[in-house]
């Protein structure tokens, strides 16, 4: 009797339980969604695979326009003969007007889901988004996640600063720093990384270059990787060195007082991987000549960067989230009041531990 | 049971009560003889079962030797026999039950006419007819190690057993269990080892079976068992004698039942069940390796197919992003939700193993190849399954036979059901709760008194020398101490623990 | 005889160390750092680190009652004893539904975590049920297999969730624990006062007490049992600290699960289900103990046999889950709840303590004369 009446439990609760299932096949998994504004329409761009013809997805485009950014996804629904899942979402691309009003809403949004992973990454389009979408969709690339892996490959081996979901609300909620994203750009057939995206409350300020993106890398953490050219002279000869990063390390510190000074020291060991042929390395004194003169040009660099930083209002770095730590009861109004007066000084220190194999 | 013991009482009603009602019952079979002859003037009378006894021994100790040394006697009592007949312990008796139940293990009965009813019982039963002399253990085979295994006849088996232990304190203790089968049944231990307590529950229960014919140790094992409604066998059993006599030497039980080649050893945990002898023959970094990797197959085996469907039903998130092209370009043109898919797939399995094992070898293997070829890749064509299952499935059910015991892997191969069940009604957390599930019963299991799942829980440190790895052996000198053992020390470790410096 | 029978139930000391710290990582340990945070900010370990001292002392306490009041007695008892049949009994009563609520909390937040994460469509009643069917199995076997559960409640989370706890530091800063004491002694200490309730479960351990063998030799594992669940919530407080700001730490209801998104292994991604799936093991021994205590409580009480009330405490369990079906109304019985454990806590037992301390003076006094 007893038994009788767990087996009917059981029963009761294998009948109720199928439906919230999500069945890998039968759903749309969106890979990339993209943000645009247009004559104060918003415009939702979905990607997905399909994989009707072999494990090789072929990429599909969803696009609905809407009054407000809530109901985008929704929308995206009623044209789609499979619910849209939005769990397995690697981009999020922003157009730069979009960027320009505000990602607020769609940031919040991101972070209220359980749904989405924290390693999703985040990218501002020049252009509009649903270009580079379809970009990726409808042309040679092909590949739903090509902007991603872009974006992934370009921080792990190259001059990006690592970013995603969860980096990017950190600097978006966290007080004394603000947020960059990669900044992409359409070149021709292709897609192209341009540099960083600046973010102020949200809102799209600014952006550098790829190639100062390198040095915003390194001041932000440890890093092991990223090129950056430097021009050099000897002997009356101009030329420019590339320069590969080994290892980078920065340590900030700070000086108290009625106008405080941060001094940056980074250290970066480094290898010299292409340079001009009369450039000469073998000596003690003109391989240190060559670092000295790169240490000056770097130094030169990253004061123009911070600068810039600081005309424009915008801390990517956390230089206000250093000081807080440093101080007691910091205040951050108070802080970025002062902020672009703030002195901030870099001292820049290469290793060039080696120059390849060849001599 | 009901059937045969309802006969038997109604047959104990009308108690045989003399030897001449004993014979008339017996002579309603047609293999009980009975043979009379003149000799010397004393008129023998010899019955016995045809079936059971060994001609030869009928004529070449006793017919012919009453015939011919009969002469030298002057006036012969039952008692003398024993001197004319070379068989050894020829019993004079009256008892008319004991009569009953020696006539029926193989013993001739001699009457002299004359001596009412007196008789005198001569072993004759043929001991080997009918049963394999020997027995190359090919259920539990191992490359390494003896292959000798126990057989049907119970003297053989303690034979091999006592060759091994030479002792005097083994002990073997012997029962007559069945009602119809009278089987003989002999629990073996080592005295000064066994605990005490141990010992005593084990006797206590076999004694008081009631069965009719005891078949195999197997049927002991259900009987004797703490939870007789668990998927988990509570007793190991085994047809090695390396593996029962390591178990005795631990300080467990072994039970030996006449007719059965596997005999079970008690308490078990279950550790016992994924340990093979291999691994003590094997050097301990191979051993504990292969152990290692069983136990990895034991639980990729139960957690596989669990998974796939809970991942594919319900946590399509946590595909990575390089496995959700593949998976779902298999799955796309299955018209099934995951969880008919696994279940075909391991029916289809469950049927090839289970064709395979009721058929002969060698049709068995073709059909293995046949069924396993065709099947999986005709179902993959037709889409009926993916084949990323196909795989999964098929590495579960391989995984599931390096299981040393055949009972073990049984059980693997059952629970995985109820568990691919609740991974489909509640993916991960059903799979969890189905986990939770089987940790509390396997808590709540008990081996002749003693925890299963000794030594994680009552966790015992100690005893993990011999558990997920096999540990050298000069740190396996210890028995283990949940048996509760009257010696911990398995030999003087100092003797061989000696530690030389280097280049000495 | 009965004696020996009786020890066959027990449990040895050793174990004290599973129940006491499985019965208090519960619930609480996933929002944790975002309850500290609003008191105590950065400086919330130290909050964490004040409350697990608190919490030895009261263990310390509790062993000392039992000490005065006598071995092979549970808190029915010593109740009854030192306060009279009336007034005990009320206070066994207020004790038993507080353990009740305990369990009822308990799965209540637990299920609404699956619905929120997991299965949004799924009824909660469905998850109560089916972990009121795995208690019915678990509770019949008796305390042992109680214990046991307790014992893979922690081993089996201890193996899979802990090793997570690593990947996120790829994420950290480590400068967010700077400046040290930029809080008030009173804020931490308001941050102390709201850690302890993650800290509620160890209680239970005034009902099964009789249940260990040598019992007094258990206090030091039951001293190492909390100090293992301070480790472990400073563990997950400073990777918190590290991982999350101040800010973004209050947008999010579960940080510790949160933490779950960062790891990654080639064949798995997004480990909060694995985590989630996991926790069952963490909440399912709570419940079973609370359950337990529960039962055994009103055995002692109105003699009551386990065997009958168990069904009813389930049932009873089973139909109260279904009051709370919105966030707020758990919240609010959850708020209840912990502030009925924090008086437990700080209220009772220290006058129960005393008051057994005052009664033996005053007895061996009186001997004396």
């Amino acid at each position: 009797m007893k038994r009788a009446l767990y087996f009917m439990l059981v029963a009761l609760l294998v009948l109720s339980g199928c439906k919230s299932s999500r069945i890998v096949d039968q759903i749309q998994i969106i890979h990339a969604m993209g943000y645009d504004v247009k004559n104060g329409k918003y415009t939702g761009t979905a990607i997905y695979p399909t994989f009707k013809q072999g494990p090789m997805t072929k990429p599909d485009i969803l696009t609905t326009e809407s009054s407000t950014t809530y109901d985008l996804i929704p929308r995206l629904s009623s044209k789609s003969a499979l619910p849209i899942e939005e769990g397995q979402i690697r981009l999020v691309l922003f157009g730069q007007q979009f960027a320009k009003q505000g990602i607020a809403e769609i940031v919040h949004s991101l972070a209220r889901n359980n749904k989405v992973g924290s390693h999703l990454q985040l990218a501002v389009s020049k252009g509009d988004a649903e270009e580079l979408l379809r970009i990726t969709a409808e042309t040679t690339l092909s590949d739903t996640l090509y902007l991603s892996n872009l974006i992934e490959q370009n921080i792990r081996e190259m001059n990006l600063p690592k970013t995603n979901l969860h980096i990017f609300l950190y600097n978006y909620f966290g007080k004394g720093r603000d947020p960059f994203l990669p900044y992409l750009e359409k070149k021709g057939d292709t897609v192209k990384l341009e540099g960083l995206a600046l973010f102020k409350y949200g809102h799209y300020v600014g952006r550098i270059d790829l190639r100062k993106s390198f040095l915003v890398k390194l001041l932000l953490d440890e890093t092991k990787n990223g090129v950056y050219q430097l021009p050099i002279s000897q002997n009356e000869k101009k030329g420019r060195v590339l320069l590969e990063n080994l290892f980078a390390h920065s340590h900030y510190s700070l000086k108290k007082g009625s106008s405080p000074v941060i001094d940056i020291h980074l250290r970066i060991r480094a290898s010299i991987r292409d340079y001009p042929m009369w450039l000469d390395l073998s000596g003690q004194r003109s391989f240190q000549k060559v670092s000295e003169q790169m240490e000056k040009k770097l130094n030169q660099d990253i004061t123009n960067l911070l600068s810039f930083f600081q005309k424009k209002g915008v801390d990517p770095l956390g230089i206000g989230d250093f000081v807080r730590s440093k101080t007691r009861h910091w205040d951050e109004e108070a802080f970025y009041k002062q902020y672009r007066h703030l002195q901030i000084r870099p001292h820049v220190k290469v290793d060039i531990v080696q120059t390849g194999i060849g001599e | 049971m009901s059937i045969f013991s309802f006969m038997f009482k109604n047959g104990k009603q009308q108690q045989v009560k003399t030897l001449p009602q004993l014979l008339q019952i017996f002579k309603q079979s047609s293999d009980f003889a009975t043979v009379e002859f003149q000799t010397n003037g004393y008129h023998f009378c010899i019955s016995y079962f045809d079936s059971l006894i060994d001609p030869k021994l009928l004529q070449q100790q006793v017919i012919c030797r009453l015939q011919r040394d009969l002469s030298s006697y002057a006036s012969l009592a039952l008692e003398d026999l024993q001197q004319i007949i070379p068989v050894q312990r020829i019993e004079v008796t009256a008892d008319v039950e004991m009569i009953e139940a020696k006539l029926l293990k193989g013993f001739a009965m001699i009457q002299l006419k004359g001596v009412a009813d007196h008789c005198a019982l001569v072993n004759l039963a043929s001991e080997n007819l009918g049963l394999r002399p020997n027995n190359d253990s090919e259920n539990e085979f191992s490359v390494v190690g003896p292959k000798v295994g126990f057989v049907e006849n119970i003297g053989t088996n303690l034979h091999l057993l006592r060759r091994q232990i030479v002792t005097p304190h083994l002990v073997f203790r012997e029962l007559t269990i069945g009602s119809m089968s009278q089987t003989k049944v002999v629990i073996a231990y080592i005295d000064g080892i066994v605990n005490e307590q141990t010992l005593q529950t084990v006797v206590q229960r076999v004694s008081e079976i009631e069965f009719d014919i005891m078949f195999d140790t197997s049927l002991f094992e259900q009987i004797l068992s703490d939870n007789s409604s668990s998927p988990f066998p509570s007793f190991v059993s085994s047809e090695r004698v390396d593996k029962i006599v390591y178990a005795l030497i631990e300080g467990r039980v072994a039970i030996f039942s006449d007719g059965s080649p596997y005999v079970i050893t008690g308490p078990s945990t279950l550790f016992d069940f994924f340990t093979s002898p291999e691994d003590y023959y094997l050097p301990w970094l191979l051993g504990s390796f292969f152990r290692l990797i069983r136990m990895i197959g034991v639980m990729f085996s139960i957690l596989a197919s669990p998974i796939y469907v809970a991942v594919l039903t319900y946590h399509y998130e946590m595909l990575p992003k390089d496995l959700l092209g593949p998976i779902i370009f298999s799955r796309s043109n299955v018209p099934f939700p995951p969880i008919l898919e696994v279940l075909f797939l391991e029916i289809t399995i469950e049927l090839l193993r289970e064709a395979g094992a009721r058929l002969p070898t060698k049709v068995a293997q073709t059909l293995g190849i046949v069924g396993g070829i065709v099947i999986g890749q005709a179902s993959v064509e037709a889409a009926l399954t993916s084949n990323i299952l196909l795989i999964i499935v098929a590495l579960g059910a391989l995984a599931s036979f390096t299981t040393p015991i055949y009972k073990m892997s049984n059980t693997i191969r059952f629970i995985r059901f109820p568990i691919i069940l609740f991974a489909a009604c509640w993916g991960g957390i059903g799979i969890v709760f189905a986990a939770c599930l089987l940790l509390i019963h396997l808590g709540k299991l008990q081996s002749f008194g003693s925890p299963y799942l000794v030594p994680l829980y009552p966790f015992r440190v100690k005893d993990f020398a011999d558990s997920f790895i096999r540990s050298p052996y000069h740190l396996t000198v210890k028995r283990p101490s949940y048996l509760r053992p009257l010696t911990l020390w398995r030999y003087d470790p100092k003797k061989a623990k000696k530690k030389k410096d280097i280049d000495e | 005889m009965q004696q020996t029978e009786h020890e066959r139930f027990h449990i040895s000391p050793f174990f004290v160390f599973f129940t006491i710290h499985c019965s208090q990582i519960g619930v609480g340990i996933l929002s944790l750092p975002n309850l500290l945070n609003e008191e105590t900010g950065h400086d919330g370990w130290m909050s964490v680190i004040i409350a697990g001292t608190i919490i030895h002392i009261l263990i310390w306490m509790i062993y000392k009652i039992f000490k005065s009041a006598g071995e092979n007695k549970d808190v029915i008892q010593v109740n009854v004893q030192y306060f009279g049949k009336w007034i005990g009994n009320m206070v066994n009563v207020v004790l038993l539904v507080y353990f009740f609520s305990f369990a009822l909390i308990v799965m209540r937040i637990y299920t609404e975590i699956i619905q929120v994460w997991v299965f949004p469509l799924m009824g909660a009643w469905q998850f109560c049920l089916i972990i009121l069917v795995l208690t019915y199995y678990t509770v019949s076997g008796g305390f042992r297999v109680v214990v046991g559960l307790c014992f893979w409640g922690v081993m089996i989370p201890l193996l899979i969730i802990v090793p997570m706890l690593v990947f996120p530091l790829e994420y950290a800063h480590y400068r967010n624990f700077l400046p040290i004491f930029d809080h008030s002694v009173l804020e931490v200490i308001k941050g102390a006062k709201a850690s302890t309730l993650d800290y509620l479960g160890f209680e239970m351990i005034l009902m099964y007490y009789s249940f260990v063998k040598n019992a007094p030799q258990s206090h030091k594992w039951a001293q190492w049992g909390n100090a293992f669940t301070t480790f472990l919530y400073l563990i997950v407080v400073c990777i918190a600290i590290v991982f999350y700001n101040e800010e973004q730490i209050r947008h999010i209801i579960w940080p510790t699960l949160t933490l779950a998104k960062i790891p990654e292994i080639p064949f798995i991604e997004r480990m909060e289900y694995i985590v989630i799936s996991t926790y069952v093991m963490v909440i399912f021994p709570i419940i079973c103990l609370a359950v337990w205590s529960v039962t055994r409580g009103l055995k002692q009480i109105i003699s009551l046999k386990q065997r009958i009330s168990l069904p009813i405490i389930l049932l009873l369990l089973f139909i109260s889950s279904f009051f709370f079906t919105k966030r707020a109304q758990i919240d609010q019985f959850s708020n209840l709840v912990s502030t009925a454990g924090f008086y437990v806590l700080m209220a009772y037992i220290p006058f129960l303590w005393i008051y057994v301390s005052i009664a033996k003076l005053f007895k061996s006094k009186a001997s004396e004369k």
